[in-house]
């Protein structure tokens, strides 16, 4: 119910226009009988032995009554459902946007429990669902209630016997319906089960068909396909059943209820004939249609109260969403964080994705304004997980990181990562222009600013070299592009942005020496007073650091300058001394070779 | 493929929704003539030919049974009614009603089974081109992936096979039983009355017109509507998918005003949709009422003449019902079968492309059994697009065992030589073969089974970790799995993960490191126990010493294997039995580590770039040498020689020790490290003057910093 006043809270905003749709609904209803009773005028006219004088004088009376009501119905009809549909639009026009927007500030957490496949059908058939209900369910309900007391007050006053006979398949009708639905129900929901995994399967063996390829489990694969596939039309075939069956009986109910009121209807006819109590065909006629009438909605019903439990369902999708706060985001208080120097401290940072499991333990680290911080470490110690700390993708467990001397949770989130440039380990392009990708944080940018960045981080001449240069279009997620192409994408993309603090996740990992030493010289001339992380696994590039921090299941276990670290002979040493060795043979190669 | 001149970015929101709609409206045009896909479509129909013959027949019952309603009710009135009235008795409407209710049943039997039919003949054939297209989409070529992008590739496995099953289920039979329900409620008409008849065809072209050709425009707009939903949806998932750049680019209040935009532009479109439904339906009741009470008019100056009975008024009606609701759904099969046939169009492209990698002619296939791994590229050019070569002229022998390394810079074509040698592609020119084999003669199957292939892009399943690294041997046991897990140095921190080898990896391996990735890729590789080992970067990301660690280990899983290894860290391929580099798509050199080194070509240059600091004086390898005095300084073609390299070395070391000693007693030397750096790179230009006074000035400077009173 919560949910519900909830969602009417967004129709409320149009509440005057609902009301008057709503009005319009039962003076509908109401002009939808009128010609059914001017028919009938004339048809108890023509009953026979019937006097042509008389008919002739209702049937013009009754044709401009038919044409009247029938044009102002349509029109009020017309008003109605698109006031109708104007309000339901508005409602999730505004619904999406909030959803767009509660989405948008979510933190990376978020986004790593869920699946982009649930979030977006959330705001798309969820939402879809809720419009039905907001514009059919009430509107519904009104119009059947209208509609039943119109039809129930003109068929009585007629004759109420027939009347009775009327309304005997109502129950019959709800009880099909009802049982119909409960049955389907659980129907339609394996069904989409099995249809989201046929969705699921499709996209994964998609974007993984070289992998199946390559290990060759193309059958295997097939054939989970086809449980799927046979699942799903053994489900059709169920549901087939079932719809086949159900609204068929009503419709064989209504027709045995129809042939009984001719056969009433016959006898009354028959009986009164000639008594001034007479029931004529006119009468016969209207409880024909008014039977039809008040049954139609009936089939309804049941299903309108089914989108009830349905749309509240996906209410409570929606605002599951709009109501998981995010983890990360502004204090009430936060100020605008001024343009930054680049100091950046760590102060005794503790931080987990499960609390209870901290990736990284007790950081302190000082980073002075212009530095250049080079992180080493084993693959999962954990530098991508403080380097996302810095932009505050995610919020420390314990301690505090300053920049500037502000602590990053005091400061306002868009400030503070206007300043800062992350080039991300998991490289996302996409599917636009490179253009457009290396535009995307500086969408106004000229294209001299595009091709400068592009050219500090090597890529220019290889766009260049594309038919279509700028403008080419890479593919769903760069797959046209080299490993190499797509990182060195993203560096000019950060580049672009031009921050006061730099990070860059191990973004030329694909990328060979010869291209990482121009980028690095191309960068040396670009990191001049600003501050930068650099993640890499290539001991080459970092040598020149102004300290390098070498992490260990998530601890520093070494930090200082190159001459520093290997002074001290640990682990920085080892790595280095493992990389850097067969450097000693050229050096005797040359010697020998050389000179 | 490929829009030209894109709007400029930034020129507000929807770019990339703009392009969508182009595409989306390109998707309307057709290519193939209906019969053509309606013979093709036919085809699937065949296998069900009895039940089609059951399912028409059922329908033209059903058909014939429309008709015969408004009769009874034409005769109780005008028979049974009047009849009882005469007599004096009611009795007689009692037969009518059996005769009725045992009609009605017929009648729901009838539907039941047509119903049931539709949607077995409907849902089997969708199933059966499921079927085929997931083959085909496990066969077809790679290139299409790189092309279609996964949505839309889904779409037609999805929505447009949904849209056939509809069309084959009821669409195509119910022309026939609607073409039947016309025109017998035509004859029936025209038996019961002519003039009735006659009037009804002339408020035909009212009644019926008015909304035909209307609908039209109504259809437009909801496929623009549609269309507009599928834009949204698609803005939706690719800022969704890429939020962690959208974030970090603080893109949030212009990716919102793009989603703004077309969320307007669905409702817009859809508001406009309602307006047109809203005015044809005004249209449609309008004509109605005109037909309706023109019938009645007549009708009743008819009944009053007693040239139409009453009975014959009220069967009419339904009659005009019967004749008009099929004959519109006919007047729409045109419509139906258009979009149909699209969806057809759409399926079928998918089932035909290319597979451009085709098995080989019964006969000449070749099914190898265990291989010796002997790999050659022979007179190899290949391009993704057969214009612009990507590889060209590739000649290489591996040898059975051999381990071969390829590198070179980026986008040079090694991965490339992957695919070829995976057979994603065949080569344009030039043939490669295992064992002697040609490539294209060997089945797919057996050739895969082969190699073992770590991708540069690493891949990974939802599902555990377990089924992942399981991926290749479904059939391997826990033991094996930790066996290549442990191999890859993979086992500690799988263990360290919440659930162990039963954490489940999330959607896109979120939640493991990319490193952490590489590993997984890597023991799923090495659990097939391939006898070609492919390494695609497989360790780019992995910290040198787990990688050192990792060879360590390999050294004894290669042993027996054909192994190829791409990489850029150059210490992970220097023992190579060889070692190939490639430039631009040319073998530009090859050979042992040292015979390259000798060469000093761009190997060496490559190899070099990792001990940068091999150009800067060396006062480091000194002090690795333990060797108090200055090292013998290599020489290197683009230093000048012999500008007294044993002075300035004697300085530079005499200037890092002076910062040292300041940095220590608390003097800021950032000014000087600084210089030290400048004073490298003029070395390194050969300016060798300068940084000799450079040199000389620093250290002046640092001496008198001591003298000073500290701060
Ligand atoms: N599917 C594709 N369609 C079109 N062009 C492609 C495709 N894949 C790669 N290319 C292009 O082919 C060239 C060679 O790419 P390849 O992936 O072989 O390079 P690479 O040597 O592996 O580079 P890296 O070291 O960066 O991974 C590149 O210029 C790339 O843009
Ligand atoms: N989103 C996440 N949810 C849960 N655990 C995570 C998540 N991201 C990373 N982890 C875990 O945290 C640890 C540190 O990961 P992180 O990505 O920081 O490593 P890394 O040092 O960057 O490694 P690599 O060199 O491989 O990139 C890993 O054990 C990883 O499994
Ligand atoms: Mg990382
Ligand atoms: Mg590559």
């Amino acid at each position: 119910m919560g949910n519900f006043i909830r969602l009417m809270k967004y129709v409320a905003r149009y509440w005057y226009l609902f009301a008057l749709g709503l009005g319009l609904i039962v003076i509908y209803r109401y002009l939808m009988v009128v010609p059914g009773l001017a028919t009938r005028r004339v048809l108890n006219a023509l009953t026979p032995p019937f006097d042509p004088d008389e008919v002739f004088r209702i049937l013009p009376r009754a044709a401009l009554t038919i044409i009247g009501a029938s044009i102002l119905s349509s029109v009020v009809n017309f008003v109605q459902m698109y006031l109708q549909s104007y309000v339901s639009q508005k409602t999730i026009y505004n619904l999406r946007n909030d959803l767009f927007n509660a989405l948008i500030q979510k933190s990376f957490s978020f986004y790593d429990r869920s699946r982009v496949g649930d979030i977006v059908s959330r705001v798309t058939s969820d939402v879809d669902r809720v419009r039905r209900m907001t514009s059919f369910w009430i509107n519904q309900m009104i119009s059947i209630v209208a509609g039943f007391v119109i039809w129930i007050g003109v068929l009585l006053s007629i004759n109420p016997w027939m009347t009775i006979l009327c309304l005997l398949p109502a129950p019959f009708v709800f009880l099909i319906t009802n049982r119909y639905r409960k049955l389907s129900r659980p129907i339609f929901a394996e069904q989409r089960r099995v249809f989201a995994e046929m969705n699921i399967f499709l996209q994964q063996n998609i974007v993984g068909t070289r992998v199946v390829r390559i290990f060759g489990q193309e059958k295997r694969e097939k054939k989970r396909f086809t449980g799927i596939n046979r699942r799903y039309f053994d489900l059709q075939l169920e549901m087939a059943k079932i719809r086949a069956l159900y609204p068929g009986l009503n419709t064989l109910i209504m027709g045995v209820v129809t042939a009984l009121i001719y056969w009433l209807g016959g006898r009354l006819i028959i009986v009164t004939h000639g008594t001034p109590m007479e029931f004529k065909w006119g009468d016969l006629m209207i409880f024909v249609q008014g039977m039809s009438s008040l049954m139609a909605p009936l089939r309804f019903l049941s299903f309108i109260v089914g989108s009830y439990t349905e749309a509240m369902a996906a209410a409570a999708r929606i605002f599951e969403i709009l109501d998981t706060e995010p983890e990360v985001k502004d204090k009430p208080d936060a100020v605008p964080l001024p343009p930054v120097k680049g100091e950046v401290v760590f102060e005794n940072v503790t931080f987990g994705y499960d609390p209870d499991r901290p990736v990284l333990k007790n950081i302190n680290l000082r980073v002075r304004p212009g530095e250049t911080v080079a992180i080493l470490g084993p693959t999962g110690s954990g530098k991508s997980t403080l380097l996302y700390l810095i932009p505050r993708f995610y919020d420390v467990t314990s301690g505090r990181i300053l920049i500037d001397g502000y602590d990053i949770r005091d400061v306002k989130l868009k400030s503070l990562r206007e300043q800062i440039g992350i080039a991300l380990q998991d490289i996302y392009i996409f599917s636009a222009t490179i253009r457009e990708n290396i535009a995307y944080g500086k969408p106004d940018a000229t294209m001299e600013e595009i091709v400068a960045a592009a050219k500090a981080a090597q890529i220019h001449d290889f766009i260049m070299s594309l038919p279509d240069g700028y403008d080419t279009v890479v593919g769903e997620r760069g797959i046209t592009l080299s490993g190499g192409q797509k990182q060195r994408i993203t560096i000019a993309r950060t580049l672009l942005k031009d921050p006061r603090i730099l990070i860059f996740d191990d973004t030329t990992s694909f990328v060979d020496t010869e291209t990482e030493y121009k980028i690095q010289k191309a960068l040396e001339a670009l990191l001049k007073g600003r501050t930068a992380f650099i993640v890499t696994q290539r001991l080459s590039a970092i040598k020149n650091a102004d300290k390098i921090v070498v992490l260990k299941d998530g601890e520093i276990v070494e930090c200082g300058t190159h001459e520093e670290l290997l002074a001290k002979d640990g682990i920085y040493a080892t790595i280095y001394r493992t990389q850097f060795a067969p450097r000693e043979e050229i050096l005797a190669r040359r010697m020998g070779g050389g000179e | 493929m490929g829009w030209h001149g894109g709007p400029p970015p930034g020129r507000g929101p929807g770019w990339r929704h703009d392009r969508f709609t182009r595409r989306e409206e390109e998707k309307l045009e057709r290519k193939v003539s209906d019969i053509v896909l309606l013979r093709r479509l036919m085809t699937y129909l065949a296998p069900y030919k009895r039940r089609v013959i059951a399912l028409t027949s059922l329908m033209i019952g059903a058909a014939i049974m429309s008709l015969v309603t408004p009769l009874m009710t034409k005769i109780v009135l005008d028979r049974f009614i009047p009849a009882g009235i005469e007599a004096g008795k009611t009795s007689v409407l009692n037969i009518w009603l059996l005769a009725m209710v045992a009609l009605l049943l017929a009648q729901f039997g009838l539907s039941y089974g047509r119903q049931y039919l539709i949607a077995w003949v409907g849902n089997k054939t969708i199933y059966q081109l499921r079927e085929e297209m997931v083959s085909q989409i496990q066969e077809m070529s790679i290139r299409y992936f790189a092309e279609g992008e996964t949505g839309r590739i889904m779409s037609r496995v999805t929505n447009d096979a949904e849209q056939l099953s509809y069309f084959l289920g009821s669409g195509l039979v119910s022309v026939v039983s609607d073409t039947i329900a016309v025109v017998g409620a035509l004859l029936l008409m025209f038996t019961l009355s002519l003039q009735l008849t006659l009037l009804s065809f002339a408020v035909i072209p009212v009644m019926f017109l008015v909304p035909f050709f209307m609908r039209r425009r109504i259809r437009k707009a909801w496929r623009q509507t549609r269309v507009k939903i599928a834009g949204m949806t698609s803005v939706l998932q690719e800022t969704v998918s890429g939020m962690k750049v959208v974030q970090a680019f603080t893109r949030e209040s212009r990716d919102m005003e793009t989603f703004n935009a077309v969320n307007l532009e669905t409702v817009r479109a859809r508001l406009r949709a309602t307006l047109m439904a809203g005015l044809f339906r005004i249209g449609v009741g309008l004509a109605q009422v005109v037909g309706t009470v023109a019938l009645l008019w007549y009708s009743a100056i008819q009944i009053v003449n007693g040239t139409v009975t009453f009975g014959t008024f009220v069967a009419f009606q339904t009659l005009l019902m019967n004749f008009f609701r099929p004959l519109m759904t006919i007047a729409n099969f045109y419509n139906d079968f258009q979009s149909a046939m699209a969806g057809a169009e759409r399926v079928f492209e998918l089932l035909d492309t290319e597979r451009e990698v085709e098995e080989a002619p019964e006969g000449e296939l070749v099914e190898l059994g265990e291989v010796r791994g002997e790999i050659v590229y022979d007179h190899v050019t290949f391009g993704y697009d057969p214009r612009t070569p990507v590889l060209r002229d590739i000649n290489l022998v591996i040898r059975p065992k051999e381990k071969v390394a390829l590198v070179g810079p980026t986008g040079a074509g090694k991965t490339t030589m992957i695919n070829l040698l995976c057979r994603f592609y065949d080569p344009q020119e030039g043939s490669i073969t295992l064992d002697g084999y040609d490539l294209r003669k060997i089945s797919l199957r057996s050739l895969r089974k082969q190699m073992g292939i770590v991708l540069q892009d690493p891949f990974l399943f939802q599902g555990t970790i377990k089924e992942n690294i399981k991926y290749g041997r479904p059939e391997a046991t826990d033991e094996e799995v930790i066996e290549a897990a442990k191999a890859v140095n993979a086992h500690e921190f799988i263990m360290k993960l919440p659930q162990g080898y039963e954490t489940v990896v999330r959607e896109g391996a979120t939640n493991l490191s990319v490193g952490q990735r590489q590993l997984i890729t890597f023991a799923r590789a090495l659990l097939v126990d391939p006898k070609i080992l492919i390494l695609d970067e497989a360790t780019s990301s992995v910290d040198p010493y787990t990688e050192l660690i990792i060879q360590k280990g390999l050294e004894r899983l290669l042993k027996d294997r054909t192994a190829i290894i791409i990489a850029h860290r150059l210490s992970t391929v220097r023992n190579a039995d060889k070692i190939v580099v490639i430039d631009n798509g040319r073998i530009v050199e090859m050979g042992r580590h040292e015979e390259l080194l000798e060469k000093g070509g761009l190997y060496t240059r490559l190899y070099m770039r990792q001990f940068r600091d091999l150009e800067e004086p060396e006062e480091l390898t000194a002090r690795q040498r333990g060797a108090g005095e200055p090292a013998q300084r290599p020489s290197m073609g683009r230093r000048p020689r012999g500008a007294g390299p044993g002075a300035l070395r004697g300085k530079m070391m005499e200037l890092r020790r002076l910062i040292k000693e300041r940095e220590a007693e608390g003097h800021d030397v950032r000014e000087f490290k600084e210089l030290s750096r400048s004073i490298f790179a003029a070395l390194r230009r050969g300016d060798v003057n300068s940084a000799s006074r450079k040199l000389d000035e620093a250290i002046e400077r640092l001496r008198n910093l001591s003298n000073k009173p500290q701060t």
